[in-house]
């Protein structure tokens, strides 16, 4: 992590929340992050009683700017009706400013609670290392899994690291998409996207290295009747309804068999169920990644003032969300010989 | 005449599928076999492994306990091409070996204990999953040998090339039975 270095006449980026602080700020304001010891993590720094405090002020002043656009527009059309159009620019001078207020004051909200709501939820629940809002897991390593093809953007939000049971984990919300640009005989650019996967990614360190990956990916549910559509597998292991439900691809037949044991195609099984969305698995190296494509991305806060006051609340359902991640982890590590957790 | 040529390119199309399906499904279930031969090797490399390690730690055993009988068993000759029934066999006389020296093991704390012996057991124990791995491994292939001899139409082309279906690798017996609980 980039320490940051506070130079005469720059704003500081917290490398813990990505927040962009004060001139010459010693500590972050969000995060409380020690910006002049390169941003070390502290524990969840704001209280409820502060963070009530600091988000009413915050939520407020989203309030005004919102209302500051309004007023901008009603004197925008006041000035077209009048054909006061000295009155009309003014009124567009202000709305600019107050939209631009208001985004900056939406974001600020937003980091605020991420940074204390979220990263106290994870604190709960894992030993947290850094929880960055604005940043996901590296592209590259997703690409080396070759669980999904065809994509050539990737894109995501809050990355969490730290170690759970144990466990060196690491996960992030991520969107992979295809991006196609054609010109067309006139010269017009045209954009195509198709998501290829939108959803988290978990990465967990295994107690044992695996020297020819394995890759599982769930089949697509038939449209009528039950069972999955399936996609050729390479291994077919004596599970005919695991064997149904994942296409299995390994580049040793023995190494699949070595990590498929007959209990842990079950625990993959019930890990599946808790994912609630179509999962992908890779293991290779000391690292098995377990990605679900759920369409849903985690810990996303709504710079909605209203909502944003129940705390209680909001750390309820981000702590629910978290379970998700550790849920899975929870059947996988029923595996111990795999995760290196035998006595 | 046409309708004679017609029918003779026909015949010939026909003539020519069939043979390339015959030679196609004769070269599948070799490629089977191959499998088969490949997995079994598998099998003795892992059993290889399992007992070189065990040797080890035999040895570490006698170190702490040299009078102990059970320390002392036939050695076991292991050679490459050993029949399904031989690495069983092999197999059980290495179990014999393991249940010998975890029985000196309960007896001697101070052997349970020492590093170099819990090292082993670890070892030990990761070349078990390799063999089980390896066991599955052959056994997944010999269901696929064994399904292509019997399905048709690959059945006829097994029974013209006379190939016999192979032995899984079955559990012993002991194993088998109902675990006998001692209080």
């Amino acid at each position: 992590m980039k320490s940051a270095k506070r130079k005469p006449g720059r704003r500081s980026r917290c490398p813990s929340c990505d927040y962009i602080n004060k001139r010459g700020a010693p500590i972050c304001d969000i995060c409380g992050a020690d910006l002049s010891r390169g941003g070390e993590v502290q524990p969840s720094f704001l209280n409820d009683t502060e963070l009530a405090g600091k988000l009413k002020l915050a939520s407020d002043h989203l309030v005004a700017c919102r209302l500051g656009i309004a007023a901008s527009v009603l004197l925008l059309l006041v000035g077209f009706a009048a054909s006061a159009y000295a009155l009309a620019i003014f009124a567009i001078i202000s709305a600019a400013i107050c939209v631009a207020l208001s985004l900056s004051k939406a974001s600020r909200l937003k980091t605020l609670v991420s940074a204390n709501v979220v990263r106290g939820a994870l604190s709960e629940i894992m030993k947290l290392e850094s929880f960055s809002p604005g940043r996901h897991i590296n592209s590259d390593t997703v690409k080396g899994t070759e669980l999904i093809g065809h994509w050539n953007e990737c894109t995501g939000s809050d990355f969490v690291k730290g170690k759970y049971r144990g466990s060196e984990i690491s996960f992030s919300d991520i969107t992979l998409t295809d991006v196609q640009r054609h010109t067309d005989s006139n010269g017009h650019t045209h954009e195509t996207r198709t998501v290829r996967f939108k959803g988290q990614w978990l990465i967990c360190r295994l107690g044992k290295n695996i020297a020819h990956p394995l890759r599982l990916r769930e089949n697509r549910a038939k449209l009528f009747g039950k069972g999955y559509k399936k996609a050729k597998s390479t291994v077919e292991t004596e599970n005919v309804a695991f064997n149904e439900k994942f296409q299995i691809i390994a580049d040793d037949p023995h190494t699949a068999f070595y990590i498929l044991t007959p209990h842990f195609m079950e625990y993959i099984n019930s890990a599946d169920a808790v994912a609630q969305g179509k999962t992908y698995l890779c293991f290779a190296g000391n690292y098995v990644h377990f990605a679900v494509g759920n369409d849903r991305d985690l810990f996303e806060i709504k710079a909605s003032p209203g909502k944003l006051r129940d705390i209680p609340a909001l750390r309820a359902r981000i702590r629910s969300e978290a379970a998700l991640v550790t849920g899975i982890i929870d059947e996988l590590m029923l595996n111990k010989y795999l995760f290196g957790k035998e006595d | 005449m046409e309708g004679f040529i017609i029918a003779g390119i026909i015949v010939a199309v026909l003539a020519i599928f069939f043979i390339v399906w015959w030679i196609s499904a004769g070269n599948n279930l070799k490629r089977k076999k191959i499998k088969i031969d490949e997995a079994l090797s598998g099998i003795e490399v892992a059993l290889t492994k399992r007992y070189d390690m065990l040797t080890k730690l035999l040895d570490v055993a006698k170190g702490f306990a040299s009078h102990e009988k059970e320390l002392y068993t036939e050695v076991i000759k292991l050679r490459r091409g050993m029949t399904v029934g031989e690495l069983n066999e092999t197999n059980a006389k290495i179990d014999k070996l393991a249940s010998g020296i975890n029985v000196v093991a309960e007896a001697y704390p101070a052997l349970r204990s020492s590093e170099v012996f819990r090292e082993l057991q670890s070892g030990i124990r990761d070349t078990e999953e390799h063999l089980q791995a390896a066991r599955r491994l052959y056994n997944s292939n010999v269901t696929a040998y064994n399904t292509a001899l019997e399905v048709f139409p690959s059945s006829i082309v097994a029974n013209s090339m006379k190939l016999q279906r192979c032995d899984f690798f079955v559990a012993e017996a002991a194993k088998r039975a109902d675990v006998k609980m001692n209080f």
